[in-house]
């Protein structure tokens, strides 16, 4: 047991003390502007080279840094969290082999090395998701991973047909163009990693996992992967029709998951709901033509976003494992640390003024409002920003309202002390990224030329939001004026039935049509045409011949034409 | 090269079975460590190149691990050694097939293969349905085979001449290629003919089922391998037959989802894994044969390792529904680490060699006919899709009640499956040595 504790501690300050290099390091390069690009050319065959690369520049190392941060503060966080399991050490092994996963995938320069970050974030997820032993976790595991394997074949096929092009390293394609199903392909794999909305049942179904998991999940690594992917591929996109694809399908997504979000129950739904509409907003930013930008904003809430997950999973380690969030009120009593940080955290994700997400925030929509765009696009961005005001104000909303439905005879602790000496590095960072990201990296100031109304359309847009929140909470009944009531509510609240949509019919026909050739081809026409069938043939053939011979008169016709043939055959050869 | 027949010829002979695993362990040393140059040997019509060299290593390492695994017939059964000289005698045929340089008599010890591993199904089996298994391999397999006799004698009266490694300047005619391709198409099982694989791999005993994905099946593609520049005179012939595969493919991995039997799942996933393989191979380029090459080996020891493993649990629950073995995460956790490993190469994890070959069929594939491209997602999806059915509803759950105990892991099932694991994470270095610096041929 000794040694277990000690293997959580040595990763935690291995990945804390990681993560101050980076971040100098990172520092160096911003100030002296430059690119680390290693190569090694493994195989090199008929003009087509295999190359093993490392690539450090802005994104990627900037991106390793907060890893590093959050992984080494999740690390700290799950030792509090997974403590008295008896996978302690199984565990936080997987945990690594995940991060190192996210590694491999941030600082490698061409898509096969992306797919081997990329199917090891997929597998090990899915070892994490099942980490419970139980049928839920099981289905939700076996969700996970095959949602995400289609964005695995789609690499696949991709690297297949990049083949053609005779290098696999994405900077080369900047100036060329590209064939359209290889793009298509990417954006495939690029949604299903996010979630975005086809896909999108596997991301509340993987909380299933423990807390530190979905934390390190939803926050960097396996969502942000589909986002670095676009990320860095988005030069190539320039000028294409089809990344339109990718603007339809983040809006409808934001608001699909911000509705759905005022609805939900469950804590770590809410959370994860979240994250799919805030990897909307950053997918659009990539789509307004702002790549930068919208790398910030991921890094912001990655940060924000793990931070919530360690609160809302204190909250549920603390109240006996119970998610719903109904069951969690009057915290400001009980658990006046706790529900401290966790309502600046969620006011920091919704863009309060200075705090982290409001840097971002703010910048990217003031963008958006500058860069000539249609009026749409900009009206389903303002309603995203506000349903996410709406969500996260009821979520405190929830937790410090006084109706207290505590049970009668309970143990009241707030957030520990040891346990806020995890965290505080984590929340800190979540409440101040914004302002240090902002002032460090993005130094050069740009004018933003607005008009008065597009400046203050946000600030009113949220305040509106917010009174329909708390009047979503009061008056939950009234709300659907039309149509079947419950229908309407489980709809918002399942997700517009995706999970059923996603899971069902695919399983349905597979094992349909499964049987179904089962029977026909094996069962049926191969051994009609093979085995049984030739049996059959042959054994009445002979049969035929063997009644045949029997019949006097024609063996006596056999025996005299064979005499004539031999005769023949001496007579002329 | 004599040193390693008379090797061989020991083994085959020894009574043993230590002295026989003794006797394989060193001759795979003795393979590893030489380098593969060219043999030729006049004497006895044999001759070895690279890929025959990678091929008998792999055999031999995978008759080792066989002999192993059948640990229980040396325990419980009177013909012990009986059994095991039937083990050794298939190496031996085996060995000898690859090292020949005469068509004739690499298709007499192509042949003779047949027999031990007949013996092995019928006499070692576990049910009665092994008669019909037994009738299923011999028939379909030498109706396969017939013509190719027929093929060799129409090549030796064109050509003068059988030697194995110059087929290249053969100036066959287009039905030539189907004689002579039919025997291994139908070993290396294409669609409609590969009935006989599954019945065999679901009746024989454990070492009779690794030895069949393992070896035999990699038999055919060795063949195809020798015997593809063929190909260039039958072109309609070409497209049937690699379209046949991937759409057998298609439907067959269809077909595994509703397996129920934990062998025939492993089996018939197995026989989906190297359709592509073969349509990779049929179009000719040196990419092409070469990630065949390096699929054919992987999956040797991927597929051999499952069907171990599908042994283990066999033995401790004497059960192969996969709805019955239930829950084992709990009961031999570490059986389950090993499975995982094992099932993520066979989906074609990361460092793993499957994933190079695979990308370079996809390739290939793609580069013949780009429509191909909707088969192949479907089939790389489904890949992934009965692995993880296969790995997820065995391990979770609640364990049956009916099964009152269960052995834990002995130390021996895990040396059996760890010496299936770590190979395939070293051969990435013979997938670079290929690639580099050899010619196949």
């Amino acid at each position: 047991m000794n040694l277990n504790k000690n293997i959580y501690k040595l990763f935690r300050n291995l990945l804390l003390f990681l993560r101050l290099v980076i971040y100098s390091f990172a520092l160096n390069l911003v100030l002296r502007e430059n690119i680390i690009f290693l190569e090694w050319e493994v195989i090199r065959i008929n003009s087509n080279s295999v190359i093993i690369g490392i690539l450090l520049d802005w994104i990627s190392i900037r991106f390793l840094g907060s890893v590093f941060l959050i992984a080494g503060s999740i690390c700290k966080f799950s030792d509090f969290y997974i403590e008295g399991d008896s996978d302690y050490t199984r565990f936080i092994l997987l945990l690594i082999s995940f991060v190192f996963s996210i590694v491999l995938l941030i600082i490698s320069p061409n898509l096969v090395r992306i797919l081997l970050g990329w199917d090891g974030l997929g597998l090990t997820s899915y070892v994490l998701v099942v980490y419970y032993q139980n049928e839920r976790s099981c289905n939700a595991g076996i969700l996970t991973i095959l949602s995400n394997r289609i964005g695995d074949v789609c690499i696949l096929i991709s690297i297949g047909l990049l083949f053609f092009k005779g290098s696999w390293t994405f900077y080369v394609f900047r100036d060329v163009l590209l064939r359209k199903t290889i793009l298509g392909l990417i954006i495939i794999a690029g949604i299903t990693k996010r979630a975005q909305i086809p896909f999108s049942a596997w991301l509340p179904a993987a909380m299933a996992a423990p807390t530190p998991v979905s934390a390190l999940v939803h926050s960097s690594t396996l969502v942000t992967a589909g986002v670095y992917l676009i990320i860095r591929f988005s030069p190539c996109f320039e000028n294409t029709n089809i990344i339109n694809i990718l603007l339809i399908v983040s809006t409808i997504t934001i608001i699909m998951s911000g509705w759905g979000a005022n609805f939900e129950t469950d804590i770590k739904k809410i959370i994860a709901l979240s994250t799919l509409s805030q990897l909307g907003l950053i997918i659009i930013i990539v789509r307004a033509g702002l790549p930068e930008l919208a790398f910030f904003h991921l890094i912001t809430h990655a940060i924000f976003k793990s931070t919530l997950f360690i609160c809302g999973g204190t909250i549920i380690h603390i109240s006996d494992g119970s998610q719903d969030s109904r069951q969690i009120s009057s915290l400001q009593i009980s658990r006046p640390l706790l529900i401290c940080i966790f309502a600046l955290t969620n006011l920091a994700l919704l863009g309060f003024p200075f705090l982290a997400g409001f840097y971002s925030k703010d910048l990217v929509l003031e963008r958006i409002f500058r860069e000539p765009s249609n009026y749409v696009l900009i009206l389903l961005i303002i309603l995203a920003t506000g349903i996410t005001v709406s969500y996260r104000l009821r979520r405190i909303f929830l937790g410090v309202s006084s109706i207290s439905n505590l049970k009668r005879v309970r143990e009241l602790i707030d957030i520990t002390k040891p346990l806020f000496i995890r965290i505080r590095v984590l929340s800190f960072f979540s409440l101040l990224i914004g302002f240090s990201f902002h002032w460090v990296f993005y130094w050069e100031g740009f004018a933003l030329v607005l008009s008065l109304e597009a400046k203050y359309y946000i600030l009113v847009i949220c305040l509106r939001r917010a009174f329909i929140a708390i009047n979503i909470n009061l008056n939950l009944k009234n709300l659907f004026i039309f149509g079947n009531k419950k229908t309407w509510y489980n709809g918002f609240r399942r997700m517009w039935f995706l999970p059923f949509m996603s899971t069902n019919p695919l399983r349905n026909t597979s094992l349909f049509k499964g049987g179904e050739q089962f029977n026909l081809l094996d069962k049926g026409w191969i051994e009609y045409y093979g085995a049984t069938g030739g049996q059959t043939f042959f054994l009445s053939s002979s049969q035929i011949l063997q009644k045949g011979q029997t019949r006097v008169i024609i063996s006596r016709y056999l025996v005299s034409f064979f005499f004539v043939l031999t005769l023949l055959l001496l007579l002329f050869l | 090269m004599l040193k390693l027949i008379f090797v061989s010829f020991l083994c085959g002979i020894s009574k043993k079975w230590g002295e026989s695993l003794f006797i394989l362990m060193f001759v795979f040393i003795l393979l590893i460590v030489r380098r593969p140059i060219r043999h030729n040997l006049n004497w006895f019509n044999l001759e070895l190149d690279t890929l025959g060299w990678l091929l008998i290593s792999l055999r031999v390492w995978i008759s080792l691990l066989a002999t192993l695994s059948s640990i229980k017939i040396k325990v419980r059964t009177q013909l012990k050694n009986i059994y095991l000289f039937t083990l050794n005698s298939l190496l031996l045929f085996l060995i000898l097939s690859f090292r020949v340089r005469d068509l004739i008599f690499f298709y007499l010890r192509f042949e003779a293969c047949l027999i031990p591993i007949l013996a092995i199904i019928l006499g070692w089996g576990y049910q009665p349905e092994r008669s019909t298994a037994g009738v299923y391999i011999l028939f379909y397999t030498l109706f396969g085979s017939l013509p190719l006799f027929t093929g060799i004698i129409f090549i030796f009266e064109t050509e003068g001449s059988l030697y194995l490694f110059d087929i290249i300047k053969w100036d066959g005619r287009g039905f030539f290629f189907i004689l002579i391709v039919a025997a291994f198409l139908v070993k290396f099982p294409i669609y409609g003919a590969h009935l006989w694989l599954l019945k065999a791999h679901v009746e024989a005993p454990v070492a009779g089922s690794m030895l069949l994905a393992g070896i035999l099946l990699k038999l055919g593609g060795y063949g195809i391998i020798r015997v593809i520049s063929t190909i260039l005179r039958a072109p309609i012939f070409k497209e049937i037959i690699i379209s046949l595969r991937i759409w057998g493919a298609v439907i067959t991995r269809i077909v595994c989802m509703r397996h129920t039997d934990i062998k025939l799942l492993i089996a018939s996933s197995s026989v989906v894994h190297i359709r592509v393989c073969i349509a990779g191979l049929l179009i000719i380029s040196e990419w092409g044969v070469k990630g065949c090459f390096v699929i054919i080996l992987a999956h040797g020891l991927a597929s051999s390792g499952l069907f171990c493993a599908a042994n283990l649990v066999y033995t401790r629950t004497h059960r192969r529904s996969i709805f019955v073995n239930k829950g084992l995460l709990n009961l031999i956790p570490r059986i389950r680490l090993c499975w995982f490993l094992l099932i993520v190469r066979n989906i074609g994890g990361p460092p793993r060699l499957n994933l190079g070959g695979e990308i370079i069929l996809i390739n290939r594939i793609l580069s013949w006919r780009f429509i191909n491209i909707f088969p192949l997602v479907f089939l790389s999806f489904f890949r992934a899709a009965y692995r993880i059915y296969l790995f997820s509803l065995r391990q979770h759950g609640v364990f049956a009640k009916s099964i009152s105990s269960l052995q834990r892991g002995f130390v021996l099932d895990f040396f059996l499956l760890i010496r299936h694991i770590i190979p395939v994470n070293f051969i990435i270095l013979i997938f670079i040595y290929l690639f580099c610096f050899c010619s196949l041929n």
